[in-house]
């Protein structure tokens, strides 16, 4: 088990330097001088290319590259350009926000979720199956944006239920926390179903029903049991569409975490700031995915024993 | 199989115990408030309270689009919101009654030119205190100017260069100003290294404000990002900032204007406009800039006709033409092009004609500015005839360069020109550029043409026709690459006319000279610059020269 963990951290570190390569290159190979960029249009040539001199901008690619990768290594991400200030602190600052609506939207992705799955299975083929599945197909399909949008219009513009942007209280949270979370509660609601009815035919199943348990207990103590271990799995992979969303979700409801800084960074030529929140958020991808990994042979004796 | 179920059950009760956790920070009264109270952009309620605690009730609600860089304004051209108000300059600019402006007294009580307009001799206010309590004295403006000049990531440095010994602060070759004397704590004189009439209008910019000697060493680089070491004389204290959510502005009970009767100000990040929008409806902001918001002018002023606040935009929209491009060194071929543009129709169809069809190069508003121009004809056939007279009867292929990160207006207007043009034969491309590229290119001299808009940093013309006209780098710089060297000396030695109407007089036939003659641009219109302002706010001016940035103090709150 241990030797499989070790094993999965080992083979992050070349795809993470990848990850720094390729995203410090495809910054540097784009036309245009960040410091012109940060100057803006008010200033002279003399003053952009002291800024220049200043930045680093004027050694050769490859010297700024190791520079950056030493530097990285230290957990030193360099200064933003926009904001001025270590790359790392701002990350550091904005990721709580993140976390918060990912949890947010995780609970309420997994509530709504595992509910549905479960009333769909129970009621297979019936209205209401067909009710769910039909929703959970749209959420499925609905960009996370079309959500918070529509969300945002009707329930803060609309009907003044919650407020239309912010962050530091609960109703603030809903909104985003559902838009965001919408996606996975449509996958999870299908994925759960879908097991359920699979599961339900096995022999287990009716041995169960024939000990006299009741129903209740036969889906809850043993069918869905079973029937989760994917979904949970599912839930540890959907980290990585969880911050994906994020940027989006955030950018609507004016929330201050990582999504946002990403955008800021991309629309200001900001590659610090850029580098340091892509390569912030391809570290949780990959803990993302040795968590799922992990989870997966925990709970599946027979995959722990083939690794 | 317990253990399985373990496992999950802990993962669960962690989940909820964060999530209960997502309430926690709020002391009670602040966005549950904001849900329950009637919209209508009647008003906005009280804005509760900071993630940090500063008490906001009362405060002035407004957006800004993107969080700012610093409140270190010599380090910023962008963001003078924060700055505009938490210091104050040497002089300040005050617009009158019929759309001038004059500059007035500020940290300067009083100043004397000397005859040969080289030596300025300014007396400090007395008795002015910074927010660390601290008195103002000439020290700290010699410490202000030397370190704007000289500071590592300093951009506004273009204000100063006029100062003898300023270049060799910003080459690093001395550490002190040389033109900046000091005779007693209220008295110090600056010395030019050439006559330039301009000189107290840029010490009227945001860029050029006084900061504090002892605080701002103490502060080292955090002076403009940690918002308690962030010291100005201003009238508003900078207590807080929470990056891309808000900044907090701060009564500054000692201003020496006297307080302002704004407790404070929120300024809220809010990216998405249509978020804007909907928050000042529903009356979480109490000013949204309609620049911002161009779908909604025609509604908001159906709406809410008492609440726009307009002013002239001191910005000239221009269109240029790359005169080291083919066939743009001919004249005729100019002239054809500002005849072919019909820019009245573009004003009326893209802003609801809200703003003024310009003939020259200083926008209404602007310090010279001249309404007696000739004016620019719309005549198609006109400009048919010109280009057939240059050898062009069957017209030409050009580029437009578009900036994507420009408003959609912009990119819409030049559609419109696009097609203008095409009606008398001229085939303009637009080719789409993403900022970075656009900027690099327009540098480089090499951009065929493009549009964008001037405004003023300074109430005077040589910050537009210096700019643009001043210098072959210069002219370089904007992809205009005009020709005539004698009018760039001629514009380069305006700077040192002492005579205010003499210089007025020789701006003006330059920009005659420049626009009507050579026809080096094509000038376009200048804008209204309009703001939707909820009923409760008293006091609320255009900003003067076309920034979004506005000054809070002389504005109020009614309750």
């Amino acid at each position: 088990m241990i030797k499989h963990i070790v094993k999965r951290i080992l083979i992050a570190i070349p795809v993470l330097i990848c990850v720094i390569l390729v995203i410090f290159v495809m910054l540097r190979i784009l036309p245009g001088n960040p410091a012109e960029t940060m100057a803006g249009e008010h200033v002279s040539q003399a003053v952009i290319d002291k800024i220049s001199r200043e930045m680093g901008l004027d050694e050769p690619l490859y010297i700024q590259f190791f520079k950056y990768l030493a530097n990285a290594v230290r957990g030193d991400f360099g200064t933003s350009y926009r904001l001025n200030r270590n790359v790392t602190g701002i990350i550091l600052e904005a990721f709580p926000n993140t976390v918060k609506l990912s949890i947010c939207a995780a609970v309420i992705a997994w509530v709504i979720g595992i509910t549905a799955g479960l009333v769909a299975a129970i009621n297979q083929n019936r209205i209401l199956d067909r009710l769910f599945m039909g929703v959970s197909l749209a959420g499925v399909s609905m960009p996370v944006f079309m959500i918070a949008l529509v969300l945002q219009y009707l329930f803060a513009f609309q009907f003044k239920i919650f407020p239309v942007s912010g962050y530091d209280s609960l109703a603030c949270m809903v909104l985003p926390a559902i838009s965001l979370g919408w996606n996975s509660a449509g996958s999870i609601a299908r994925m759960t179903r879908s097991n359920l009815v699979e599961v339900m035919q096995g022999d287990y199943i009716r041995t169960a029903r024939a000990k006299g348990l009741r129903e209740s207990g036969v889906i809850i103590g043993h069918a869905l049991k079973n029937a989760m271990l994917p979904v949970v799995t599912m839930m540890a992979l959907q980290i990585s569409s969880m911050l994906s969303g994020a940027v989006l979700t955030e950018s609507v409801f004016g929330i201050p975490g990582i999504g946002r800084l990403a955008v800021n960074a991309i629309e200001t030529r900001d590659m610090p700031l850029l580098q340091g929140t892509v390569i912030f958020t391809t570290i949780l991808v990959i803990i993302g995915n040795l968590v799922a990994d992990i989870l997966y042979s925990v709970l599946d004796p027979r995959i722990r024993e083939v690794a | 199989m317990r253990k399985r179920f373990r496992l999950i059950l802990a993962a669960a009760a962690a989940a909820s115990l964060l999530l209960s956790g997502c309430g926690g920070s709020t002391s009670g009264d602040g966005s549950d408030a904001q849900t329950e109270q009637a919209g209508n952009a009647e008003g906005t309620e009280s804005a509760g309270s900071t993630s940090s605690g500063t008490d906001t009730s009362g405060f002035l609600v407004v957006p800004l689009v993107a969080d700012i860089q610093t409140a270190d304004v010599h380090k910023t051209t962008k963001d003078y919101e924060i700055p505009l108000n938490i210091y104050d300059r040497l002089v300040d600019i005050e617009v009158k009654e019929d759309g001038s402006s004059e500059i007035v007294p500020s940290l300067a009580e009083s100043w004397e030119i000397s005859g040969d307009a080289l030596t300025y001799t300014f007396h400090l206010r007395q008795g002015v205190k910074f927010h660390n309590g601290e008195e103002l004295t000439a020290d700290d403006v010699e410490y202000s100017f030397t370190r704007q000049l000289s500071v590592e990531g300093a951009v506004n440095t273009d204000f100063l260069a006029q100062i003898k010994g300023a270049s060799q602060l910003l080459e690093g070759t001395a550490d002190q100003l040389e033109g900046f004397e000091t005779v007693d704590d209220y008295t110090f004189t600056i010395t030019l290294s050439e006559p330039y009439a301009g000189f107290l209008a840029c010490l009227s910019t945001p860029g050029c404000s006084i900061y504090n000697r002892e605080a701002t060493e103490a502060a080292g680089d955090q002076f403009g990002l940690d918002p308690s070491v962030t010291v100005g004389t201003g009238p508003f204290r900078l207590t807080d900032w929470t990056i891309n959510d808000q900044l907090v502005l701060t009564r500054y009970e000692d201003y020496w204007k006297g307080p302002s009767e704004l407790p404070g100000v929120v300024i809220r990040i809010v990216p998405d406009t249509e978020t804007q929008r909907m928050m000042f409806e529903s009356g979480e902001l109490d000013v949204v800039d309609l620049d911002y918001l161009p779908d909604a002018v025609d509604d908001f002023t159906t709406r809410y006709p008492d609440q726009i606040v307009s002013g002239p935009r001191v910005g000239t929209t221009y269109f240029t033409m790359n005169q080291n491009i083919e066939p743009f060194q001919d004249v005729r071929v100019r002239k054809a092009v500002q005849m072919a543009i019909d820019r009245q129709a573009i004003l009326d169809a893209l802003y609801g004609g809200r703003g003024q069809v310009e003939n020259g190069i200083y926008p209404h508003g602007l310090y010279g500015f001249n309404s007696s121009l000739p004016e620019i004809t719309y005549d198609p056939e006109e400009a048919k005839a010109l280009l057939a007279e240059a050898g062009y009867a069957n017209g030409f292929e050009m580029q437009i360069a578009a900036d994507s990160s420009a408003s959609d207006a912009t990119n819409q207007a030049l559609e419109i020109i696009q097609a203008q043009l095409g009606e008398i034969g001229i085939q303009a491309e637009i080719q789409n550029m993403d900022e970075s590229t656009w900027l690099a290119t327009r540098n480089s001299g090499e951009m065929g043409s493009f549009m964008s808009t001037w405004t003023a940093d300074y109430n005077d013309p040589d910050n537009f026709i210096y700019t643009f006209f001043g210098t072959p780098e210069n002219t370089k710089l904007r992809s205009l690459n005009y020709s005539d060297t004698e009018v760039m000396e001629r514009v380069q030695k305006a700077r040192t006319i002492v005579d205010a109407d003499e210089r007025i007089a020789e701006y003006q036939a330059l920009e005659e000279k420049i626009v009507t003659e050579d026809a080096a641009w094509v000038p376009m219109y200048s804008r209204t610059h309009s703001f939707a302002v909820s009923k409760r706010v008293q006091g609320f001016e255009v900003p003067w020269n076309g920034l979004s940035d506005c000054y809070f103090y002389g504005l109020s709150l009614s309750e």
